[in-house]
């Protein structure tokens, strides 16, 4: 756990005294990835630098683990955190190995455990290990070596990390790829991580809880669903920007809204599967084979218009061309929707068909959250 | 001139060695207290200006009046004449060229790779070591590279104080009015220049970091 206490930093800039960081308090829980979020000079970064000593401060405390981190040979303290910057900084006269090697190297790892913690952490980040070890950092690409700057800050196994804007640099494409592997990763590590940003986008994605700071000072702290729909002030919601309903899709899986669904075996007789449409008053019905995997679906008006009474239904099921997975989210649901141009998808998991979301139910998702929105405008 | 030279290789040769052995004795010494010197005001920036500056104005005083200046002074050692004012005076001029490459190797290094070496946990001395002297080196060794050649040129003119050297064959046919031998003396100093300066270019390859040469960048 990180605790900062009524923390100030002030610095001279041509006479003039400047407040970076304002008298400002800020818990972080351990195994939660708090993003720092803020516009460009707000004092994000300092205070990012404030945690392992980069920065001196000017009054305030800073405690890790209940340990105030004043207390502590600096250098001693920067080899148990974890740190990324932007611009990544590889050593460019280190191989790829040396690089990731070098904090267990001066804490006195053997020769073996290091080759093996390189070996692990390169697999960890996707990258061949055997290829990329004897490389040097210029022959990499900026994913390729940004990985490694993740891979160098984890090398210790550090409780804490500090990651300051440590995707900005990379291309759009590259970016997501890495945010999700990051993502995934920080599932398995459950490390306790601070994350500068500028980005709401990559903030809402990557933070379990968010900070948003202005002026030195958090302006509001909460869960990016929070910060989203409740925003605490104007700042946040200028900063947040508009179309705040049309970003909590990004934020929500389709497993929230997504319900159950009636279906039936394949084999089943047309007849059968007449009276289930007019029991129903349904005008499609899911087929899925034994074990629960969605096959397609049948279409009442073409048993209807193709109608032969000793047939079983195999021969009428037409294919879903799509499937959602639990993980995907109402943006990406809704997408597939309005791509396909289908209404209703079915949601599987491994294999087999947990649920279905619906057009109709991101609609109701939308406007209950645009009233919200709506109704603030109002008020405010 | 030829001819001179066929003649006389023998002591081509010996005065070719000490006017090696002088500039490298000096150089090595100058190098000893230019380079910590250097990294020494790359940290402390406000030293920086006063201390270039000085081995600037030290580099504008001509050879001649240096040694005219030292001859009272350590006459009193009783050492006014002969290697030792050369030695000194070849360790002054060689600072401006050591401490200036030295101090902007340093300044040149990606900031972005200071601060994360920083931020990893590396100590001032594990920086210097690890990462900021192999990325200078290159460098630095250009620095001395200059050093050396401007000191070749010294110390031939050094033979006025009695130092040896290959000064002594252009003094001596000054002297006798023999053109070939001023001729040979002063090929002579230009090829042992011209050698010197190829092989530190090739030192300069070699220590350049194999990260950083040519032909591996991606793209």
């Amino acid at each position: 756990m990180i605790e900062y206490q009524n923390v100030v930093k002030e610095y001279q800039d041509n006479g003039a005294l400047i407040k970076a960081v304002d008298d400002l308090s800020l818990q972080v829980e351990s195994g939660e990835l708090v993003v720092l979020l803020g516009p460009s000079g707000c004092g994000k970064t300092t205070l990012l630098r404030l945690t392992n000593r980069l920065e001196d401060l000017t009054a305030g405390q800073i405690l890790i683990n209940g340990q105030n981190i004043l207390e502590q040979d600096e250098v001693k303290l920067r080899q148990k955190i974890g740190y990324v910057i932007q611009e990544i900084g590889l050593f460019p006269n280190k191989t790829i190995a040396e690089n990731i090697g070098m904090v267990p190297k001066i804490i006195g790892w053997s020769a073996e455990r290091i080759e093996k913690r390189v070996q692990e952490l390169l697999e960890m980040m996707n990258l061949d290990a055997d290829l990329f070890k004897d490389r040097y950092p210029a022959q990499l690409s900026g994913g390729q070596r940004q990985r490694v700057g993740v891979a160098r800050a984890l090398a210790a196994d550090p409780e804490l990390l500090l990651m300051d804007e440590p995707f900005g640099a990379i291309d759009p494409i590259n970016r997501k790829e890495i945010q999700d592997q990051f993502l995934h990763l920080q599932d398995k590590l459950q490390k306790t991580i601070i994350f500068v940003s500028h980005d709401i986008q990559e903030a809402l994605k990557m933070g379990d809880k968010i900070a948003l700071i202005n002026n030195g000072q958090v302006v509001q702290f909460g869960t990016p669903e929070e910060i989203l729909l409740e925003p605490a002030n104007d700042f946040v919601q200028d900063f947040v920007g508009t179309e705040r309903a049309m970003k909590a899709l990004d934020l929500v899986q389709v497993t929230e809204i997504m319900h159950e669904v009636e279906y039936k075996y394949k084999g089943l007789a047309v007849q059968d599967a007449l009276t289930w449409f007019r029991k129903k008053n349904n005008e499609y019905l899911l087929i899925c084979n034994r074990d629960q995997k969605p096959l397609g679906y049948v279409s009442h008006q073409d048993l209807v218009d193709d109608y032969a009474a000793e047939a079983v239904i195999d021969d009428y099921i037409r294919d879903l061309y799509t499937v959602l997975h639990p993980q995907d989210t109402l943006k990406e649901a809704l997408n597939v929707m309005v791509t396909n141009e289908v209404t209703t998808l079915c949601v599987v998991e491994e294999g087999a068909l947990v649920g279905v979301v619906k057009f109709a139910d991101l609609q109701d998702y939308l406007s209950k959250n645009y009233r919200r929105e709506h109704q603030e405008l109002k008020k405010a | 001139m030829i001819e001179f030279l066929i003649n006389n290789w023998h002591q081509a040769l010996v005065l070719a060695g000490e006017h090696l052995f002088i500039v490298l004795v000096a150089t090595s010494l100058a190098a000893a207290i230019g380079i910590p010197l250097g990294i020494l005001i790359s940290t402390k920036e406000d030293w920086a200006p006063v201390v270039i500056n000085v081995a600037n104005i030290i580099m504008t005083i001509p050879s001649i009046a240096l040694f005219g200046i030292m001859l009272p002074l350590l006459s009193i050692f009783n050492a006014g004449l002969g290697t030792v004012p050369v030695v000194i005076a070849l360790i002054l001029y060689s600072q401006l060229p050591i401490i200036r490459n030295t101090y902007t190797a340093i300044q040149n290094i990606d900031p972005a790779v200071v601060d994360s070496a920083k931020g990893i946990g590396l100590s001032t001395w594990r920086r210097l070591i690890e990462v900021e002297l192999p990325l200078a080196l290159p460098v630095i060794i250009a620095g001395l590279r200059i050093a050396i050649v401007m000191n070749i040129g010294i110390v031939t003119i050094a033979v006025y104080v009695g130092a040896g050297g290959l000064g002594k064959f252009i003094q001596r046919g000054i002297d006798q009015v023999y053109e070939e031998q001023i001729m040979a003396g002063a090929l002579l100093v230009a090829l042992l220049a011209i050698v010197v300066e190829a092989l530190l270019y090739g030192v300069e390859y070699l220590v350049t970091p194999a990260g950083l040469k040519e032909g591996q960048q991606h793209d």
